[in-house]
């Protein structure tokens, strides 16, 4: 058995391999000085690394330099965003309707069928409203926007991951609770939102993350990036910004975006890392039974 | 121990009616109702008017008179074609892409069950966190023609040169691997949960019976997976037909029109040619489409049963 | 006044009727043991009482006042699940307490009650742990603290015992009579170990397909059953039934199958020819007599002997504490005597005098 376990070992070690080295590649570009960027043949590692692509910035005659911490307003701004409509969807709309789906309402075919339509709403479809409607309301280019328009994906999502953590509370102990003299709102809030901890633990960062990453309503939705100023104004996020240096100025100190791309790589990386457990049961709890 | 010394009850009456207000009472009743308030605001603001002003977008022309002329666009553009093969090309490229290789990922870590697993299962989920505009700057620097380490791994193995993004023919392959790359992780996290599942007593039993590891996979792993295989195949395939990060950022549609998908084009008649209405006429096509793919899914495969929601 | 009274109490799931009519009378101070088989509709019957369930039709009386629309919290009464149903993520102490807190009782007050019930129930230690923390045993501890601590009218238990082992078992059952009587608490308890039901309860009520077979104090129910299925149901080894006819000779009364027959007494107000079911239990069946039986099985239990023994083709279990090693194969002499001879009818009910 040896042979067939050292060719397993092969094959799962390249396939490792294969899928950080987008990653380590981006790591070391953004660690290059930018005459070193592309290269032929190109350098696998980087000779001189340099931190310059993540604190100078400036403009280069004929290319648009910038690096990690012209990004800062709007790393702020995906963060912010990210973490406040992630709140909300969890707690406001996903855990209220996830439990009164399990509990009190009958027909749980007919609302997994209801919920996953809602999913399957491309962005795009509703890109076009939500502009009229923002613009309509004057938010556009503000964190409002977003806000918003980010609970349209985030709220179904939420629910359909907390009816999963939700339908395995044990009933007998809301009943103790009921014959205990409990009044129902108590319960859920006292009783049931504790004992899916986990679930909301998972929702918050599948949620952060989902919003962190966004990008068409970002795209559509906002012009200019925050202000640092009060009242708040300009919400681009951070993909917004990168994809900006690719689509539009095709000429670019790529080590300096790809310092850009790494920073706002960082927190998403690092939520996976701390979370992982949480997420993985998260995302599998809907599909797997049992 | 005489029963005073525990706490007596407060009124002597075994029916403790308790005063509380009507509200309360009206609340704790329907608390269901209440609970749901919040989801049915958003269902109403999101979903319901959005779609409605779609609607109407769609069978009013630009100064806001009812008519077909958007239809009449619809029925008569050239690239519409073009756009539903591409959007077809493209998800299922990517949808078999991902799928197989998540699939398989999932089997053979199944299979190891060393001690280096865990380093292998987070490996693995990684490139799903990141966003695909991320992904899309990663796999940019990677696919550059001239410069990027994939070309100089294929001339280093003679396998001549590709201008990945700027050739029509490697346009969409090249983002099927990136897809591939990003999501086959999906896949990967969902069947191997679900092959964890398998009591140890099924595999075992079919070892002492001495199976061999492909007809373990037949007979023993495959069958007792089908509900959460059923539900990442699906989620799998809403993810890529809605797919337009991508595109926008690595390929812009191109070159020419090789890469634009539905979502990328109506983007385009929407924000580039600000032909809104027409747009709205697309997207609410563009939904129609995916309900009805979704709904043949849900009716023609064992998904619902599978997952225990029927019976 | 009876403290729980229910007048046709049923209830529907759908189409399917799992408790039907039942009338049933609960005294003050008395342990009620609803015993019966799995899918017999006692515990749903046990829910109805508590609020968790509403009926179909039927009323239920607590203390005399109509409760049929009074939600659980309301009907002061307190139950015991079969997994406990503690609040996880709460300590032992919070458990107990929490039926106090929710009625907004003065926290030194709920202080002391708590001590008073822990010590009680001997689990004053616990009080700072978590239920995970603690064993089996020492959660339906808690639980039944939590239940009591409140003094509720009825005291409602759902195959408490179950999850525990049979030492557990054993203790635990001491533990709850003794309590009841100290607290002199109204109980009704669902089982369905007849063992259990027979030592603990004032009261038995031998439920079967949803209806109420009969009731009765647990000597009585199990020497003289009113009902085949009672006959059958309470008793460990269960009673040995044998299907035959009522015939007639020379004016005695007689039961007769193909291998045997019987005297029986003549008051027994049967017609020659009816069809019965004669019952005897495994302890009454004597080793000595006019019979001729074939041992099958033979099996020893310590004090006692379980003998299976083959006459004419039916198969009779016979309890022995004669302290003889049988071997499968032995002939031996069998006699039943008539005192201990149970008759049925067909339907199943005991034949009147």
């Amino acid at each position: 058995m040896k042979n067939r376990d050292f060719i397993l070992i092969t094959i799962l070690s390249l396939l490792a391999f294969l899928y950080l080295f987008p990653i380590y590649w981006t790591v070391i570009t953004s660690l290059k000085p930018n005459s070193q960027v592309f290269t032929n043949p190109p350098m696998f590692y980087p000779s001189s690394p340099t931190l310059t692509n993540y604190y100078q910035s400036g403009s280069a005659a004929g290319a648009v330099a910038q690096s990690a911490t012209g990004a800062l307003p709007y790393i702020v701004t995906s963060f912010v965003v990210a973490a406040v409509t992630s709140f909300l969807s969890t707690f406001l709309i996903g855990a209220p309707s996830a439990y009164a789906l399990v509990r009190h309402v009958r027909g749980k075919l007919w609302i997994a069928r209801l919920i996953l339509f809602t999913i399957m709403i491309p962005e795009i479809v509703l890109v076009v409203p939500f502009f009229n409607i923002i613009t309509h309301a004057g938010l556009l280019n503000t964190w409002w926007a977003l806000m918003l328009t980010y609970i349209s994906f985030t709220a179904p999502f939420s629910t359909w991951i907390l009816i999963g953590f939700f339908s395995r509370v044990p009933k007998v102990i809301e009943e103790a609770a009921e014959m205990d003299g409990m009044p129902a709102f108590q319960i859920f809030q006292k009783i049931s939102l504790r004992l899916v901890t986990a679930g909301l633990i998972a929702t918050l960062v599948l949620n952060f993350v989902n919003c962190w990453n966004e990008f068409l309503y970002a795209l559509v939705l906002t012009l200019t990036p925050y202000n640092f100023g009060f009242p708040p104004y300009g919400a681009q996020t951070s993909q917004v910004y990168i994809s900006s240096f690719i689509v539009v100025e095709r000429s670019v100190a790529w080590g300096g975006l790809a310092a850009t791309g790494v920073v706002t790589m960082l927190p998403v990386l690092i939520l996976g890392l701390f979370f992982e457990r949480y997420i993985r049961v998260g995302a599998t709890l809907g599909s797997v039974k049992g | 121990m005489s029963r005073e010394s525990l706490a007596p009850p407060k009124d002597s009456d075994v029916l403790l009616i308790k005063k509380t207000s009507s509200f309360e009472t009206f609340f704790e009743n329907h608390i269901g109702l209440f609970l749901l308030l919040p989801i049915i605001i958003y269902f109403l603001v999101f979903l319901v008017y959005p779609v409605g002003q779609l609607v109407y977008l769609s069978f009013t022309n630009t100064k806001g008179v009812p008519s077909l002329t958007n239809l009449f666009s619809l029925a008569t553009d050239p690239y519409l074609s073009s756009v539903a093969f591409n959007t077809i090309y493209y998800s299922v490229g990517s949808f078999a892409a991902e799928f197989a290789l998540g699939f398989i990922v999932a089997f053979l870590l199944y299979f190891y069950r060393g001690r280096l697993s865990t380093f292998f299962r987070m490996s693995y989920s990684i490139p799903l966190m990141l966003s695909p505009v991320v992904s899309a700057l990663l796999w940019l620097l990677i696919y550059n023609q001239n410069y990027g380490p994939l070309n100089y791994i294929l001339s280093i193995l003679h396998l001549g040169q590709v201008n990945w993004l700027g050739n029509s023919t490697y346009s969409m392959p090249a983002l099927f691997i990136v897809n591939m790359w990003e999501y086959s992780p999906y896949v990967f996290i969902l069947v191997f949960a679900a092959l964890q599942t398998v009591p140890i007593q099924l595999h075992e039993a079919a070892a002492i019976d001495g199976m061999s590891r492909f007809q373990m996979f037949r007979y023993v792993l495959l069958p007792n997976i089908k509900g959460p295989v059923l539900i990442a195949a699906l989620l799998n395939l809403i993810g890529v037909l809605k797919s337009f990060d991508l595109v926008y950022v690595l390929t812009y549609g191109g070159p020419g029109i090789s890469t634009t998908v539905m979502s990328f084009y109506i983007y385009e008649e929407a924000f580039s040619f600000f032909q809104d209405h027409y747009a709205a006429l697309l997207s609410l096509l563009y939904l129609i489409v995916m309900a009805i793919v979704v709904s043949a899914i849900l009716k023609y495969t064992p998904i619902e049963r599978e997952i225990g929601l029927k019976s | 006044m009876e403290k729980v009274r229910l007048e046709g109490v049923t209830k529907l799931f759908g189409s399917v009727t799992v408790v039907s009519d039942v009338n049933m009378q609960v005294q003050n101070g008395e342990f009620r043991v609803i015993v019966g088989p799995s899918g017999s509709g006692k515990t749903t019957l046990l829910r109805l009482i508590a609020g968790l369930e509403k009926l179909s039709k039927g009323h239920i009386y607590i203390n005399g006042k109509l409760v049929d629309d009074i939600p659980p919290k309301d009907r002061n009464i307190a139950m015991v699940f079969q997994n406990y149903a503690l609040y996880p993520h709460l300590s032992v102490e919070q458990n107990i307490g929490l039926p106090l807190k929710v009625r907004k009782m003065p926290p030194h007050e709920i202080d002391r009650a708590v001590k008073d019930i822990s010590e009680l129930l001997h689990i004053s230690h616990l009080l700072k742990k978590k239920p995970g923390q603690t064993s089996g045993g020492e959660q339906q501890r808690v639980a039944l603290a939590r239940a009591l601590v409140r003094s509720p009218e009825v005291f409602l238990l759902d195959e408490p015992l179950s999850n525990l082992d049979a030492k557990l078992r054993v203790e635990a059952r001491g533990l709850l009579k003794r309590l009841q009587k100290e607290l002199d608490i109204t109980t009704v308890f669902v089982t369905h170990d007849q063992s259990e039901a027979l030592s603990l309860a004032s009261v038995v009520s031998v439920m079967n397909g949803g209806r109420i077979i009969e009731s009765g104090d647990p000597q009585r129910i199990y020497s003289f059953p009113q009902h085949l299925f009672t006959a059958t149901f309470i008793g460990s080894p269960p009673m040995n039934v044998i299907e035959g006819t009522i015939t007639e000779e020379g004016g005695k009364k007689f039961f007769s199958c193909e291998s045997l027959k019987l005297r029986i007494a003549n008051i027994y107000n049967v017609r020659s020819g009816q069809k019965v079911k004669l019952g005897i239990r495994p302890e009454d069946v004597r080793l000595e007599g006019d019979l001729q039986a074939k041992v099958t099985v033979f099996e020893p239990m310590g004090s006692t002997a379980l003998v299976t023994l083959n006459l004419g083709g039916h198969e009779f279990v016979v309890q022995t504490t004669s302290g003889i090693n049988f071997d499968a194969g032995d002939m031996v002499s069998v006699g039943f005597p008539s005192h201990a001879l149970h008759l049925f009818n067909e339907e199943g009910t005991r034949l009147p005098f």
